[in-house]
């Protein structure tokens, strides 16, 4: 195994320019939304809106600006998969068409999904979707394909300010953590790092340095496995399955001769 | 900005849809009514047996219905055996942790029991002259391990749906370890009902179809308890039911499917003679209401 | 004692069955709950088809871009 692969996006440093949206359309070929007429979302520069099937790189546009306008900041976030160390989707697939491959990252096989759907409802982050050609979900590989012939991801290799950074997790870590540390110097108390270490579902392999609440990037917070309520939910499925068994035992045993002669007369 | 209750708030939705909600509700009846039917045939009395073959009969209709709806929510259905057999090692799929997996396979095995014991009553019936099928009903050994195996398998069939809702990181779904215990609950008065309705369609009235009232009842109170808990468990969450689906959970579901019947069955003479058909007829719709509920509820919620 | 012993063991059996192989894994750790389910060369890319639903003004056959051809040659080198 191949030493652990990833992304590492520096928010701080994203412009906006969405190059990366495009080398990752135009690398794994994926469709235009529409039929290529252009939809605006109407409420920002932001029309891809949120990563699916056929969008697997998505930059977040969030304005921060007072009523009076007088102050104000963008942030800008280029949103991918975040191939987490323990990944909710590849846990719950039936059909293992999720793999984990030999750079620690997580890719749906297109040929194996059926389209059940259950990675897309079990993905903390909303990442994954149906691709409407190929009629299987979707997401970021993080350029297998690429990665397997030596060559970095189409969206880092596009990237004109380095904000999405490619590497090993341990080189990308001692990066982030500097700048990290250089943003907190120059004044920037708010900057920390988002699922670099092993807290967060084991680490996610796409980490990113946020200078706001994750839930300002609309990321959650405290992701958490899906099979954390397999054994509660389990065990209190079998106590009502036991009590409607009770019930059924009794009644069907004692059944009242009487209330048969008054329900018939 | 974006205080929200839970992490799940950030989850995309599955869009699972009508024909899942349908199947929630098929795949609940034909787990209950085999539960129930293996139930008289287990414990209850010859003189009710008409009323098993009943459940046997719509246990394995409703299976085959579900199933089929299940295979073409799928966006390849095509593909529908990949989720049994790994398609390109072809060993068996199977991850016991994945409710979705196991589920497959209980629906598989619960399909086969289904269809023995559907032959054994045709059998019964007079409708399918086959000798060995008469053995798979009983009296007799055979018989009573296929029921409760199948029974078994019925309440599975019936609840893992709900655990599988759980196992996922959507808003209410994701947010109570309580939706398979409502599910499993649920079927059990929705089946009890639909076989009070079937068995006065079809004029074959056993003595057992008292204890099916009975069992609907004492379920109905039990699916009170459930629903009351399952709210409190989700605690802030609940929040996402201040709206018409949080209304249609409140009249459709606990006024019109558990307390109307539940006072149907305590004043026996309100309706008469249609009292016990109208108690059976609002408890099937209120499990129907409560899947439609259950499912749409948590589409539009998140940010 | 004895009785806490098999409690605490049963328990543990218990929840270490219901846990999936996904939940302790760890960075460069094994598959995880992957279950091996794959050919050398992985497909990922049935949904490539970058004119898919465009309304084409000339009626002119497509230029031949067969999905991903270019990722799956280089894979294959």
């Amino acid at each position: 195994m191949a030493e652990p692969m990833g992304f590492y996006t520096d928010t701080t440093v994203c412009i906006g320019c969405k190059a990366c949206e495009v080398a990752c359309k135009e690398w794994n070929q994926l469709p235009a939304t529409n039929g290529g007429v252009n939809t605006l979302s109407g409420d920002s520069y932001d029309n891809t809106r949120r990563l699916d099937g056929i969008h697997w790189r998505h930059v977040k546009f969030i304005e921060q600006f007072p009523e009076d306008r007088k102050d104000g900041r963008w942030l800008l976030m280029s949103d991918v998969c975040k191939h987490c160390v323990q990944a909710a989707c590849l846990e719950v697939c039936p059909t293992n068409a999720i793999i984990r491959t030999e750079f620690d990252t997580v890719v749906i096989q297109s040929d194996v999904c059926n389209g059940c759907r259950a990675c897309i409802a079990a993905c903390p982050f909303g990442v994954i979707d149906i691709n409407p050609v190929s009629n299987t979900a979707q997401k970021c590989t993080l350029c297998y394909d690429r990665l397997q012939s030596g060559m970095e991801p189409a969206c880092s290799k596009a990237c004109p300010t380095d904000s999405i950074q490619f590497g090993t997790i341990r080189e990308l870590r001692e990066r982030a953590g500097a700048r990290v540390q250089q943003l907190q110097n120059a004044g920037e108390k708010r900057a920390h790092l988002y699922g670099a270490d092993e807290k967060m579902l084991g680490g996610l392999n796409s980490f990113y340095l946020l200078v706001d609440k994750p839930e300002v990037y609309g990321l959650p917070p405290d992701p958490k496995m899906p099979t954390r309520n397999l054994v509660p939910g389990s065990l209190f499925s079998i106590l009502g399955a036991l009590l409607v068994g009770l019930i059924g035992i009794v009644n069907f045993r004692r059944r009242g001769a009487g209330e048969v002669k008054e329900a018939r007369p | 900005m974006n205080a929200v209750p839970s992490s799940t708030w950030f989850s995309a939705s599955p869009e699972w849809g009508w024909l899942v909600v349908l199947y929630l509700f098929l795949g609940s009846l034909a787990g209950g009514c085999y539960f129930l039917a293996a139930l008289i045939d287990l414990v209850g009395r010859a003189e009710d047996r008409p009323l098993a073959r009943l459940g046997y009969y719509a246990a394995f209709t409703c299976l085959v219905i579900g199933g089929i709806l299940l295979m073409f929510d799928l966006t390849r259905p095509e593909r529908f055996w990949h989720l049994l057999l790994q398609s390109h090692t072809f060993r068996p799929m199977f991850k016991y942790w994945s409710p979705m997996s196991i589920g497959s396979w209980a629906l598989v095995t619960f399909g086969a029991f289904a269809f023995i014991s559907f032959l054994g009553v045709l059998a019964e019936d007079g409708l399918l002259s086959w000798r060995a099928a008469r053995h798979m009903r009983p009296p007799g050994l055979l018989a009573r391990v296929i029921a409760v195996i199948g029974g078994l398998l019925g309440l599975y069939v019936a609840g893992y749906t709900g655990v599988l809702l759980a196992v996922t990181n959507r808003p209410i779904w994701s947010d109570t370890p309580l939706l398979g215990m409502l599910f499993v609950v649920s079927a059990a008065s929705m089946s009890a009902a639909f076989m009070i309705l079937l068995a006065r369609r079809s004029a074959r009235t056993a003595p057992g179809i008292f204890a099916l009232h009975r069992i609907d009842a004492w379920v109905l109170a039990l699916e009170l308890l459930v629903l009351i808990a399952l709210v409190i468990s989700l605690g802030p969450v609940a929040r996402a039911w201040l709206n018409a689906w949080g209304l249609l959970l409140f009249f459709g579901v606990i006024v019109a499917g558990v307390l109307a019947p539940l006072a149907l069955y305590w004043r026996r003479d309100w309706l008469g003679e249609r009292n016990m058909t109208t108690a059976a007829a609002l408890v099937l719709a209120g499990g129907f209401i409560l899947r439609l509920v259950i499912v749409f509820s948590a589409e539009g919620v998140g940010v | 004692m004895k009785h806490r012993l098999i409690t605490a063991l049963t328990a543990l059996v218990c929840s270490s069955a219901c846990s999936s192989p996904e939940t302790a894994r760890t960075r460069g750790d094994g598959p995880g709950a992957d279950l091996g389910n794959r050919d050398p060369i992985v497909r990922m890319h049935e949904g490539s088809k970058p004119y898919a639903g465009t309304p084409r003004l000339i009626p002119t056959p497509p230029p031949p871009l067969d999905p991903a051809d270019q990722a799956d040659r280089l894979s294959r080198r």
